[in-house]
C-alpha cells in the first residue's frame, strides 16, 4: 500500500545522487550504498518526483518535450521506471 | 644510504647499509620525484624503509611490521615494494587510487578496468610501449576535488608473458636500465626507464575498457557497452574510499567519480593477443 502510494505521488529522495555517464545515467543512494544504472527517459522522471507529478502527470510533461511523443503511449514506461524506483528505494 | 622521494602527499625514505644495494634502491619507486626540502629543512619522511645486509642474506624492514628475512635481495626488494605499496594505499591521508590502468591516447583518457589477471599491465605496457603516455598500470591517482585522474609512480610489474611480446619492454630490461629491477618471476619496471616523458597530463576519463580474462580467447575486439555499468566498476575499483565513511561522504566521492567519468564511452575488449587488442583499442578511439 505504501509503494502505490509512493507511485502515485512520487517525491524523490533528495540524498540521492543523480549523474550523467556519456549516454546513460547513475542514481547513487549514498545511505545504501548502492548506484542504479537507467537511460534518459528514466533520469527525466527522475527530476519529476517532486511530490507535484503523479505518472499521467509525469508522461504528460515528458510528451510535451519529446516532439511525437504521446502521453498515452509512454504512461506505462513511466510507470514501470516508477515501480523501480520504489523497489529499489529510492523514493521517500 | 637514503633515497628520499614523495609519492602523492607522502615522504618515503629508503635506505640500506650496504653499498652494493645502492641500485636496488635507486629502483624502489624509481619513478617517484625526490621529497622536497620544506621550510628550508628537509620535510621528516612519513614511511621509512631499510634493506639491510647481514651475513645470512637480506632484512627489509618496513613500518608497524616485523623485519623480512633473511632472504635473497629480490625477495627482500619485493617486500619492500610491496609494503611501501600497502602502505600509500592505507595512509590516513594518502590519495584515493584506482586499481586500473590509465593511458592517454589522443588526448583522451582511457581507463583499463579489470581484476588481477586480466590483461591491464600488459595491455597498457603495449600502449606505452606504442608512444602513448600514461598514468599507471596497476594503480592511477584519483584526485575527487578536481575530479581528475593523474599518474601513479609505482613501477610496473610484468611477467614473462607480458615482456615476451614488447620488443621496447624487453630492451629496457635486458640492459638493466636504472630503474627496472628483476625479483622473479617479475620484472618490476620504472616507467621513468621505459620513457622520461612517461607520465601523462592529469585528467578525466574519456574512455572506459572493461577486462576480463576469461573473455582473452580469439582474435581481438573491441565492442560498446554501457558505460553507467563501466562507470559502477570503476568506482568499484577505487582504493582508499573505505575511509569515505559517512554517506554525505560517500554520495561526494561518488559524484566525483560519476563527473570525471560524465563523457567517458565504455567497452569491452577481448582477444588473446594483447598487441592486437592494442591495435584494436587504437582503431576504434580512432
Amino acid at each position: 500500500m505504501e509503494t502505490r502510494v509512493a507511485i502515485e505521488n512520487p517525491v524523490a529522495r533528495d540524498d540521492v545522487v543523480l549523474r550523467r555517464v556519456g549516454s546513460e545515467w547513475v542514481l547513487f543512494d549514498a545511505r545504501a550504498d548502492r548506484a542504479h544504472v537507467f537511460n534518459l527517459t528514466a533520469a527525466v522522471v527522475w527530476t519529476y518526483c517532486d511530490g507535484m507529478h503523479g505518472a499521467e502527470a509525469i508522461a504528460e510533461a515528458i510528451a510535451h518535450d519529446v516532439p511525437g511523443a504521446e502521453a498515452s503511449a509512454i504512461r506505462t514506461d513511466v510507470e514501470q521506471v516508477l515501480r523501480r524506483f520504489a523497489d529499489e528505494g529510492l523514493l521517500q | 644510504m637514503h633515497r628520499r622521494v614523495a609519492v602523492g602527499e607522502l615522504v618515503l625514505d629508503f635506505a640500506t647499509d650496504d653499498p652494493s644495494a645502492s641500485a636496488a634502491l635507486q629502483a624502489l619507486y624509481h619513478a617517484a620525484p625526490p621529497a622536497p626540502p620544506g621550510g628550508g629543512t628537509d620535510r621528516p619522511a612519513d614511511l621509512h624503509y631499510r634493506l639491510n645486509r647481514r651475513p645470512e642474506g637480506w632484512l627489509a624492514h618496513s613500518p608497524a611490521r616485523p623485519p623480512f628475512g633473511p632472504t635473497s635481495l629480490s625477495d627482500a626488494w619485493a617486500f619492500l615494494e610491496w609494503r611501501a605499496t600497502e602502505d600509500l594505499l592505507a595512509a590516513p591521508r594518502g590519495a584515493i587510487y584506482l586499481h586500473g590502468a590509465g593511458i592517454c591516447m589522443g588526448g583522451r583518457g582511457v581507463l583499463l578496468i579489470g581484476p588481477s589477471g586480466a590483461g591491464k599491465s600488459t595491455l597498457a605496457a603495449h600502449l606505452a610501449a606504442r608512444g602513448y603516455r600514461v598514468w599507471g598500470d596497476d594503480l592511477v591517482r584519483f584526485a575527487p576535488v578536481p575530479r581528475h585522474f593523474s599518474a601513479s609512480e609505482r613501477s610496473w610489474k610484468l611477467d614473462d608473458k607480458s615482456l615476451s611480446d614488447i620488443e621496447l619492454l624487453s630492451e629496457v630490461c635486458a640492459g638493466g636500465a636504472p630503474g627496472t629491477f628483476f625479483a622473479p618471476p617479475c620484472w618490476y619496471v620504472s616507467p621513468a626507464a621505459i620513457r622520461v616523458d612517461w607520465r601523462a597530463e592529469p585528467g578525466s576519463a574519456g574512455v572506459v575498457v572493461l577486462l576480463e580474462a576469461s573473455r582473452h580467447a580469439g582474435p581481438a575486439r573491441v565492442e560498446r557497452t554501457s558505460e553507467g555499468a563501466a562507470a559502477l566498476e570503476v568506482a568499484q575499483a577505487l582504493i582508499g574510499a573505505d575511509r569515505v565513511t559517512t554517506p554525505g561522504e560517500r554520495a561526494n566521492l561518488m559524484t566525483s567519480v560519476l563527473e570525471a567519468l560524465e563523457d567517458a564511452v565504455a567497452f569491452e575488449a577481448r582477444g588473446n593477443s594483447p598487441r592486437a587488442l592494442a591495435v584494436a583499442l587504437e582503431e576504434a578511439l580512432a
